[in-house]
């Protein structure tokens, strides 16, 4: 995977029951495709509680803090989080390929990976300090 | 510097696939000469968009104020230049129109998948099209105005042409999706109403009901299979007159998941569309590719699509089509397997059966949901595997006089009605029937009558075993019925092939049939295959071949594909 894209991800909130609920990816891609299986097994270990094939979290501060893990690993830039229903909602309002590629951007939210940006800023620090 | 391409867009925003033609985004003054050009199969597919006729609720237009609604100008243009059409009214959401085909007033609750997502699909020119649940009683109602509106139409107008019911699907991991399947809460509301309705009727014990995670998945099978049924019934005694039956088609590039892939600038890869492409023909679905780009159908994706979903294969599916010689004597896909599974997906696969016919037999078997056999026609010499469990009484009165005309058949008895395995055991008893039992692996019993066979097995001996095991079972059992075919060792990632056949003519006639074996390389690397030369086998001749080298060697036929690379390859079968 190239460096510095951007990655989405996608999940679900599933109700266990009255009182407790798991969340639970439904999808994680770049542009370039699916995220490696390797890194996102990789990575998911520490948060494993289960023993299923589906890669469910306890919180989404879980799913933010892997979210933000695999960003660091992969080198990407930035990883824009988005629960299904706001997806529905955006999808909506969305009417061809190019508006679809926005959808992650505009409605979901955003993590940035702190040691992609702190190159940015040193790169611009080269030139103009 | 050329910036535009306009006639070849034109043609494929038209003709964007096989032999669908989409009328309505073309002017009618250029579809009489749309229709003389065109140069794919027939009949040529013209889908019914019913938000095109059906604007607002009260207006229903077939030429009366926008042209391009005019079916009787469409149908005389295709009377003029000698076309064949036929009509396809969708009786699902159809990804590859707007909103699914309904008219924008009624396309307000979105479908939505298994993981809780909206369903769109990517059409041919990059629009998205949401798609609507069906199960909105308003949408009901309005297609029965729709359909008895067309039906009087076609009948005022003299239209002549059969129409028949589109059935929409994608494939997804495998697996048949249909179009219909939905989560939304739309289809949760108006299966509340079907459980009352049942608890009311006492035909269902609510409470206990609500406890049974998967008597409700039963219960809601039976729901959507009961309105869509709704929508095929509609459809079919309105449009009486007309109608010809139903056609399931499978869209590649359609599932709910594809759009990710899809919208990429940088992700979508033809080989994906292969593998949906040749499982499309494994279940018995006429493959469409009205939703690929003309970008992304290149060779050899566009030579296999015009190779498997020819005139032959598209007549086959068409019911009331008869199937003459004409077809019959060109290239049809060879199938050596049908699997009867009984509404069970899983059917077949956890025993190893699909694995060893998708290695040994690839792309030669089919999936079939209902055993429907017409005993006043040839039924061929395919094998067969049925299923024990949920097998019905006729069904299995079915079997036993396939066998008796000579039929080859697997039956697992794994799970089948104690009734009808000792119908099974006096039915030997009382015929004298030749029974050899082995016990390998699971309890193996050969029944012969003539050229009849029934081999029985008990499924449950094999799931738990391991898949060399397995395999080499249904290695050992299938050597029995001494399948005459070529073995092709081209296992390397992204070379596809699938295989053909038609009768001898007659400047052939020292064969029996001629076989053809199509070889892809779908990857940008060489690729390698080998024919390894057989008894009852004689290379004739390559057909077709592009960016291809063929190899005769002593041990048989090697193929080196360039990147893209594709060549076709006959070979006579004699006994």
């Amino acid at each position: 995977m190239r460096k510095n894209l951007s990655l989405n991800l996608l999940y679900r909130i599933l109700n266990e029951g009255e009182d407790s609920s798991l969340v639970e990816i439904i999808n994680f891609f770049s542009e370039e495709g699916p995220v490696s299986s390797k890194v996102i097994s990789d990575l998911y270990q520490p948060f494993r509680f289960h023993n299923e094939q589906n890669l469910w979290f306890k919180t989404l501060e879980d799913l933010g803090q892997f979210a933000l893990e695999v960003c660091q690993e992969t080198h990407a830039a930035e990883v824009f989080i988005l629960s299904n229903v706001d997806y529905n909602i955006g999808l909506d309002t969305c009417n061809d390929a190019r508006s679809f590629r926005e959808l992650f951007r505009r409605y979901g939210n955003v993590i940035e990976n702190p040691d992609q940006s702190r190159k940015k800023s040193n790169l611009f620090n080269k030139f103009f300090n | 510097m050329q910036l535009t391409t306009p006639e070849a867009k034109e043609y494929d925003t038209v003709f964007p696939g096989e032999n669908w033609f989409f009328f309505w985004r073309t002017s009618p003054s250029l579809w009489e000469s749309k229709l003389s050009e065109f140069q794919g199969p027939s009949p040529v597919f013209v889908p019914i968009f019913w938000g095109l006729h059906n604007e607002s609720p009260d207006v229903l237009d077939f030429g009366n104020y926008r042209p391009e609604t005019d079916l009787k100008r469409l149908y005389d243009c295709a009377q003029r230049v000698g076309r064949e059409i036929a009509l396809l009214l969708p009786l699902s959401p159809a990804p590859f129109l707007p909103n699914g085909g309904l008219p924008s007033y009624l396309a307000r609750n979105l479908l939505i998948d298994n993981n809780g997502l909206a369903v769109a699909v990517l059409d041919n020119d990059t629009r998205l099209n949401k798609m609507y649940s069906f199960y909105d009683p308003r949408i009901f109602q309005a297609f029965r105005g729709f359909c008895s509106s067309v039906s009087r139409y076609l009948s005022e107008n003299a239209i002549a042409c059969d129409v028949y019911g589109a059935k929409a699907y994608s494939l997804q991991f495998g697996r048949a999706l249909s179009f219909f399947n939905d989560h939304s809460t739309t289809f949760n509301r108006g299966f509340d109403r079907y459980l009352a309705q049942m608890a009311h009727d006492g035909e269902l014990d609510k409470e206990k009901v609500l406890n049974n995670p998967g008597e409700i998945e039963t219960l809601k099978k039976n729901y959507s299979k009961q309105i869509q049924s709704l929508y095929e019934q509609v459809a079919q005694e309105s449009l009486s007159a007309n109608w010809a039956g139903e056609l399931s088609f499978s869209f590649l590039g359609g599932g709910s998941s594809d759009i990710f892939e899809r919208t990429s600038e940088h992700w979508e890869h033809p080989s994906s569309y292969f593998s949906q492409l040749l499982g499309m023909t494994t279940l018995d679905f006429i493959p469409s590719s009205v939703l690929l780009s003309p970008a992304i159908k290149k060779d050899p994706l566009i030579k296999a699509l015009g190779e498997i979903v020819s005139e032959p294969f598209i007549r086959s599916h068409m019911q009331n089509e008869l199937y003459d010689e004409e077809y019959s004597s060109k290239f049809n896909p060879i199938v050596f397997f049908e699997l009867f599974r009984n509404t069970n997906p899983n059917a077949f696969i956890k025993d190893g059966l699909v694995q060893f016919l998708e290695r040994q037999f690839s792309w030669t078997f089919r999936f079939k949901e209902a055993l429907n056999v017409n005993f006043d026609e040839e039924f061929g010499n395919k094998i067969r595997f049925f299923k024990g469990e949920g097998l019905s009484a006729s069904d299995f009165q079915s079997v036993i006089k396939l066998f008796m005309n000579g039929s080859r058949i697997f039956l697992d008895l794994t799970g089948m009605n104690e009734d009808l395995v000792r119908r099974l055991d006096t039915f030997v008893l009382e015929n004298s029937l030749k029974e050899e039992k082995i016990n390998y692996v699971s309890p193996v019993s050969k029944i012969t009558l003539g050229e009849g066979i029934i081999i029985t097995y008990r499924s449950e001996k094999l799931e738990d075993a391991p898949l060399l095991k397995k395999l080499k079972f249904w290695e050992t059992l299938i050597s029995y019925l001494n399948i005459k075919h070529l073995d092709i060792q081209a296992d390397e990632a992204g070379v596809y092939y699938f295989w053909h056949s038609r009768p001898s003519n007659a400047y052939e006639l020292s064969y029996e049939e001629i076989r053809r074996v199509s070889i892809y390389n779908t990857t940008s690397y060489k690729k390698k295959a080998k024919i390894s030369g057989a008894k009852n086998f004689a290379f004739l001749k390559t057909v077709d071949q592009r960016k291809v080298e063929v190899k005769s060697t002593p041990i048989g036929i090697e193929v080196h594909l360039l990147p893209g690379g594709s060549v076709s390859l006959d070979f006579g079968f004699y006994e």
